[in-house]
């Protein structure tokens, strides 16, 4: 190697990390927007949830920016939302949180949606040191993660062991035999859900008689049904995707089997299910994390100006709340740090106590605000209250379940 | 008795929507990696239809399949006909990316939720001897017994069948007597689309579609079609049913957390077994 070579590779990288410095200092110019990054499933499976939280998110941008925006070093300055489609891929997501902070410059990140998608960007975000805000994930799940607790991410949702719970609350408030049917998936929250229902069914009072386990993707239930029809089981809990969801209540509905309530998990929270299958999923019931009646701040507002686009109150105008309040909490963050330094940005997430369209948000030590999930029925295109946070009686549950006759 | 009448019925739904890849590879020996998106593609067409005309489902899929076929003809005959003389992988590729473009397009088109066509007999069911047969499926099941009927008396009885059948014999010798291979696979092609969303709709009547949901409806028409016989169309009737019945019984047997395992551990051992399928043999079309 020549001594000209030989100089070529330190310049070389001395020029790389010059050119890495610059374009990754973009919010740190005092005339610059401060650039937020998002990297969302705008597209794939997950697609609606990354549609509803952009949505959320950029109303929360909006609103700091038509007051001004944010002040920072004693100088207001504009926010820019960075959103990157990572297609509903795990590895996508990681890839692009990384973008977002070292070449985008984004001095802060909002999550992704659900754990598949979370957990890799939170990861990013504690080695890259950039203060994240997630939602839309639950918690246990996300903590599972980080065994060793999260550095700089936080999670604003429910706690699937309090979720567990609404099932059997919720069905408390219809006279049934106590009997119930499970359905769960193979995939990881339907395993870990199973467990937590078999487990919590007799501390409800209510007796497990038959637990169907199946593939994703499944659709064939003949079987499946069968069994829980001829256990005599009132209450059927499911958690499906989608696509599975309907398969189950084609062949509920086939085989003549109508429970009192049928609570369809994950499937039961996409927007728009209820028009899904031809009316079957009318009067399924849901855990959920939005609803009118809620009681939270700003509640008639946000369904005001979002149920027409979310095709009516339902998960989908959840997810627009839940992620308007997650960069709520993020923006009020930087504005109270009152500089763009992580630990310091960090710190004031950590600080985070007050009332959200969300609900009370309030991080504990492990960097997680429990939201209380409640429990919906689909009427029409909306997910009505039937049992709100506390476990209490809200509007009367239709039972058994209409769509199913 | 009643896993293996239900598994019967979900058999001809599966050998319905493996028709199509089946007449495929036979005639002109390429794996069409796409074929689970034409499904929903069909059942995608053919839900606008209803929503448009407001018929019935079953009648309107037959416009939806011409429809399919007119865009499968030119796909061929112009994009992938020029590959398969290339080489046997360059067509493999091609239909993976067409996979993406197709599964790109629903999305964008109709977003990641699942859809259904209704019909007054998507979610009945039909009551013999204290067992529930729905009614969908036994459509399904008559769908896949009148076009394997069809497609054999096409293959066999006609002179279009008899080039169809030199043509995938011994492709040079077809060309030799006058066989315009291009023509004949274009067709082939487009035929095998066309059956692919009566698939479909029968899918979308039975269960649901979503834009990425046709690789599950792959990898089970690729069992069934390794199964019955590689190009074999009856072999794919025998096939469809067989996993069908497995799928059912092996559910109630060892439960059905083990269907993937079942279905997919039945397709390894009848590959080591007899590594042309079952049915090859005896009943090639």
């Amino acid at each position: 190697m020549n001594r000209n070579r030989m100089l070529a590779l330190p310049v070389a990288v001395a020029i790389a990390l010059g050119a890495t410095a610059c374009t990754g200092t973009s919010s740190g110019g005092s005339d610059d927007p401060i650039v937020i990054g998002s990297t969302l499933p705008l597209t794939g499976p997950l697609q609606a949830f990354g549609t509803s939280l952009q949505t959320g998110y950029q109303h929360a941008v909006d609103e700091v920016n038509a007051a001004g925006g944010l002040e920072i070093d004693g100088q207001k300055r504009q926010v820019e939302l960075v959103v990157q489609d990572n297609a509903s891929a795990g590895d996508t997501a990681s890839e692009q949180a990384r973008d977002l902070v070292l070449d985008k410059g984004a001095v802060a990140l909002l999550g992704p949606a659900t754990p598949p998608l979370s957990i890799p960007v939170s990861v990013a975000a504690d080695q890259l040191k950039v203060p994240t805000v997630i939602t839309i994930t639950p918690i246990q799940a996300w903590k599972g993660g980080a065994p060793d607790g999260w550095k700089y991410s936080f999670d604003l949702f429910f706690d699937e062991i309090q979720m567990t719970d609404t099932q059997f609350q919720a069905a408390d408030l219809v006279a049934t035999n106590k009997k119930v049917a499970l359905f769960t998936d193979q995939e990881e929250d339907g395993i870990v859900m199973g467990g937590l229902w078999a487990d919590k069914a007799p501390t409800f009072g209510y007796q497990i008689v038959a637990h169907e386990q199946f593939p994703v993707g499944n659709t064939n239930f003949t079987s499946q049904v069968a069994e829980a029809k001829s256990s005599g089981a009132q209450v059927v809990i499911a958690q499906v995707i989608p696509p599975d969801g309907v398969a189950l209540l084609r062949e509920m509905k086939a085989q003549g089997y109508q429970p009192e309530v049928v609570f369809l998990e994950k499937a039961g929270d996409t927007g728009g299910y209820a028009g899904i299958s031809d009316g079957l999923a009318d009067g399924t019931l849901a855990a959920n994390w939005f609803a009118a009646g809620i009681g939270t701040d700003r509640e008639q507002e946000f369904i005001d100006a979002y149920s027409a686009d979310a095709g009516g109150v339902n998960a989908d105008l959840g997810t627009i709340v839940y992620g308007y309040s997650a960069a709520q909490v993020l923006l009020e963050a930087i504005s109270a740090a009152g500089s763009l330094d992580a630990d310091a940005i960090r710190d004031a997430i950590a600080k985070t106590d007050g009332d959200y369209p969300a609900g009370a948000i309030d991080f504990d030590d492990e960097h997680a605000a429990p939201l209380p999930a409640v429990q919906t029925q689909w009427v029409g295109n909306d997910q009505v209250l039937v049992l709100d946070g506390s476990g209490d009686a809200a509007n009367p549950i239709t039972a058994p379940v209409p769509g199913l006759g | 008795m009643e896993p293996v009448i239900q598994g019967i019925l979900l058999g001809g739904l599966y050998a319905t929507t493996a028709l199509g890849l089946s007449l495929v590879f036979g005639v002109i020996r390429m794996v069409n990696l796409a074929h689970g998106d034409v499904l929903m593609v069909g059942a995608y067409l053919t839900s606008l239809l209803v929503v448009a005309l407001g018929a019935d489902p079953l009648l309107l899929a037959i416009p939806a399949a011409v429809i399919v076929g007119a865009v499968a003809y030119p796909l061929q005959r112009f994009v992938l006909n020029p590959l398969v003389v290339h080489s046997a992988e360059a067509p493999i590729t091609a239909t993976f990316g067409i996979s993406v473009v197709i599964q790109s397009l629903l999305l964008l088109a109709f977003t990641s939720n699942p859809r259904t066509i209704n019909a007054p007999y998507s979610s009945a069911s039909v009551e013999i001897a204290g067992v529930h047969l729905r009614a969908s499926l036994l459509i399904a099941l008559a769908a896949a017994v009148v076009l394997v009927v069809v497609l054999d008396a096409l293959l066999n009885r006609t002179r279009f069948g008899r080039q169809v059948k030199a043509s995938a014999i011994d492709p040079d010798a077809a060309g030799l007597v006058g066989i315009n291979l291009g023509h004949t696979y274009a067709v082939v092609f487009a035929i095998a689309a066309a059956v692919a969303t009566i698939g479909g709709t029968l899918i979308a009547l039975s269960f649901s579609v979503d834009p990425v949901g046709g690789t599950t409806w792959l990898l089970r028409a690729f069992t069934v079609v390794v199964i019955g016989g590689l190009g074999s169309i009856r072999g794919t009737l025998a096939g469809g049913l067989i996993v069908g019945v497995v799928e059912s019984v092996g559910a109630v047997l060892v439960g059905a957390q083990y269907r993937d395992v079942v279905v997919f551990g039945i397709l390894v051992v009848v590959l080591l077994a007899r590594p042309n399928g079952l049915f090859t043999r005896a009943v090639r079309a």
